[in-house]
């Protein structure tokens, strides 16, 4: 198992470096003087020139690169320019918050998805099934920023219960714990609602379908022929089986949701990678939009990686072979 | 040739889905007709254009180049996609032998194999009709807008005005063509059909000595707003329509040049295999776990913001999954009995691609060229909503979404609308795909 690990850990070095590679090619090839950015036409040319020297703006290409994958094997992702911190920090401080925001979207989509999926299945060839695999089909086509619209329009503006952007309220600062907790809820529902209902909808229908394939299984059948209720079916035989394959779908949705979802948090203007890529991308804060590559990239190959060791874990049919 | 259906099934089923065709081709037919009959004039002077340039150009052989304008072109286009629409829809209602749905016999033309039932068919019939109802929209666009989609309106008089409220405007004849002298009759013709359709713009009256003005010319006119006005008195209506002219064309054409990049690729890597499948399956890795609105999102801002580049991004953060898709395929099809037969027979490697390994991994191809354009057409929506891909004036769904958000509190309708088409849309492309994946069952 460790050995495996080893493996699979190793095996995403050079995919990580060839997607470090091309997304510098990307941003430097291209024209573009991120100086023209952070400092002002006023600044006199031999101060503008001493401040490309000290971003290291000045070399050739090549160096520049070299410098930089040198700089990440040591951990040192370089300094931003427009944040005047180093990129590390600023990416760290985002990316609990990009935790704190995919962990509640991942629990409210299983919870949501499944308890549908398992109603949808429950009361089959009924008015219910229909017109929730209707419902279904509606939200798992929906995009994020109109989700977040529709959420706005109902929750924020005509109920006017939940906030509709930033993470914390003005001055939250005085209140106490409980109540900055309180806050911060309020604000997390709605992003988290956002990233969760499509991918829910998609849960719901998933389960639904798997619940009806696993009710044709033999040892269903043998479970009802020894007189089982129909709930103790569902809960011991049916549902564990039924949501094996889940858990591969949830580690790379996990994998997705970590490296930041970038239309919800610009909308609900939720300070994670997303939101910080965006702005980095904007401000063509070249260090950082690497980092948050980075960043990005680690988190999709690590869900791949979590959902597969889970799936081994869970499932003792599965063998990994190294 | 005999069809073998396995839904031939009952008889009164059989004569309700024929009928439930005859329904919409009535319909179909009866929208055709009152087009031209609610936009006499229009109409009139878009055919007229379109028929008069093409004898002008026939004449002169030479192209007009003060005609050749992307206004002028659209009601050109329009014009001929009426009549081929109309033409088509009338050769498919009646034909004389017509007991299966054209959407069955859609499916029977691509695979002999797809027998669909009766709840795939009934999808897949929903899905298709909304799509080519969109692609209608689209084409007839400027027959069907009442009003110019970029045409400013007034500030004090237009501005946020609610679903079905109304204005007096007036026509603006401002755009006009330079006049020439020494005018033949066609070419006095062809010059008062363009002038016309250029002339299209209204200007909103505001004093009341214009209202006076223009009652007395009897220019003033009623302008209803179907779908209400948004922040700078634009109609919502008219906008919604352009959009999707805008988001269909633009996915239409990433969906397209992504499966072409994706089945070249699939097809190089499934067929060559070594080093160069290795190699370009690396790349698709690569391509895969660098986020698509990262992409999207570099080059766009790094590039410019045009629509070329906009395609290019998308088309170039789409093609991995269709890649991986034909690669899978073409591996499978490769150790079948039929084309090692195929091999012994000494048919050439394009022979063997075009008569064997094509028409199997057609179903798939179909399927993933949907989930292409829903996805390329959500792409541009959501770049489109942050700002980076249609620049406004032109419409799209995901701008117009955009400029919403602002008015969320104020003005709900004119972010409902063109998300309302949206999503109809990518539910109508879910089921068309759902449709073809449950045939090959």
């Amino acid at each position: 198992m460790i050995t495996y690990l080893i493996k699979r850990i190793l095996g995403a070095v050079p995919l990580l470096l060839a997607l470090v590679t091309l997304v510098f090619l990307i941003t430097r090839l291209l024209p573009g003087d991120p100086t023209l950015l952070f400092i002002s036409p006023k600044v006199p040319p031999h101060v503008a020139a001493q401040l490309r020297t000290e971003f290291g703006l000045d070399q050739p290409m090549m160096v520049q690169y070299v410098r930089w994958v040198t700089g990440l094997a040591s951990g040192n992702l370089g300094f931003s320019f427009t944040h005047q911190r180093a990129v590390v920090d600023v990416i760290g401080g985002a990316f609990l918050n990009t935790a704190l925001l995919a962990g509640a979207a991942i629990v409210l989509e299983l919870v949501i998805g499944v308890l549908i999926g398992i109603l949808a299945a429950r009361y089959r060839h009924s008015f219910l099934e229909r017109w929730i695999s209707y419902g279904g089909l509606v939200i798992y086509t929906m995009p994020a920023f109109w989700v977040a619209t529709l959420l706005l329009l109902l929750f924020s503006r005509a109920l006017g219960i939940l906030p509709s952007s930033h993470m914390h309220s003005i001055g939250t600062e005085h209140l106490n714990t409980f109540e900055y907790y309180l806050d911060l809820l309020k604000h997390l529902i709605l992003p988290a609602l956002t990233l969760a209902l499509p991918g829910a909808a998609g849960l719901a229908r998933f389960v639904h379908t798997q619940l009806a394939i696993t009710a044709r299984q033999q040892y269903i059948s043998t479970a009802r022929s020894f007189g089982f209720s129909d709930r103790r079916i569902l809960l011991t035989y049916a549902l564990p089986n039924a949501l094996l394959p889940l858990i591969t779908l949830v580690g790379l949705e996990l994998g997705g949701l970590l490296s930041g979802a970038l239309v919800t948090e610009t909308i609900f203007a939720w300070p994670g990678i997303g939101r910080i890529t965006v702005t980095a991308i904007f401000a063509r804060d070249y260090p950082l939009i690497l980092g948050c590559t980075i960043i990005s990239g680690i988190a999709i190959i690590l869900g791949n990686l979590i959902a597969d060791v889970l799936y081994t874990a869970v499932d003792p049919r599965v063998k990994v072979t190294s | 040739m005999k069809v073998p259906s396995q839904n031939a099934g009952s008889r009164t089923r059989l004569l309700v889905s024929t009928l439930r065709g005859r329904v919409g081709g009535s319909l179909f037919i009866l929208f055709m007709i009152a087009l031209p009959c609610i936009r006499f004039d229009l109409m009139k002077a878009s055919f007229l254009s379109l028929v008069l340039t093409l004898v002008y150009s026939i004449m002169h052989l030479q192209l007009n180049p003060a005609y050749m304008r992307a206004a002028l072109i659209e009601y050109w286009v329009a014009s001929f996609a009426w009549c081929s629409i109309l033409v088509t829809g009338c050769w498919f209602l009646f034909q004389k032998k017509r007991k299966k749905l054209i959407v069955e016999k859609l499916f029977f033309a691509i695979s002999p194999a797809w027998t669909p039932n009766r709840s795939t068919l009934k999808k897949s019939t929903f899905g298709i009709s909304v799509l080519s109802i969109f692609l209608g929209i689209a084409v007839l666009g400027p027959f069907l807008v009442p009003l110019d989609p970029i045409n400013q309106g007034d500030l004090e008089t237009t501005r946020l005005l609610a679903p079905m409220q109304t204005a007096m405007a007036w026509e603006d004849i401002s755009m006009t063509l330079p006049t020439e002298t020494a005018y033949s009759s066609v070419e006095k013709a062809l010059r008062d059909a363009n002038n016309f359709l250029l002339a299209r713009k209204v200007k909103y009256t505001r004093s009341e000595q214009e209202k006076v003005e223009h009652k007395e010319q009897g220019t003033e006119f009623r302008v209803v707003f179907l779908f209400g006005t948004d922040a700078l008195g634009r109609d919502v209506f008219s906008r919604v329509i352009y959009g999707t002219r805008i988001s269909l064309g633009i996915g239409i054409i990433v969906a397209t040049l992504s499966m072409i990049l994706g089945m070249g690729i699939g097809f190089l890597s499934g067929i060559i295999g070594g080093m160069v499948d290795k190699f370009l399956m690396r790349l698709t890795d690569v391509f895969l776990s660098l986020p698509a609105l990262v992409l999207v999102i570099s080059l766009f801002s790094v590039l410019g913001g045009s629509i070329e580049v906009l395609i290019g991004a998308l088309a170039l953060s789409g093609w991995m999954g269709v890649a991986r898709l034909v690669r899978g395929e073409v591996l499978k099809l490769r150790e079948q009995e039929f084309i090692l037969a195929a091999k012994l027979l000494a048919v050439s490697y394009i022979g063997i691609i075009r008569t064997h390994l094509l028409p199997n991994i057609l179903p798939t191809i179909l399927t993933a060229s949907v989930f292409q354009l829903v996805n390329a057409i959500m792409g541009e929506a959501a770049l489109s909503f942050l700002g980076l891909g249609i620049q406004p004036p032109t419409a799209s769904w995901g701008n117009m979404i955009g400029e919403s958000t602002i008015y969320l509190g104020s003005a709900w309708w004119i972010g409902i609308f063109p998300g309302i088409a949206l999503s109809f849309f990518a539910i109508s492309a879910q089921l068309v795909a759902e449709g073809i994946q449950e045939c090959q069952k």
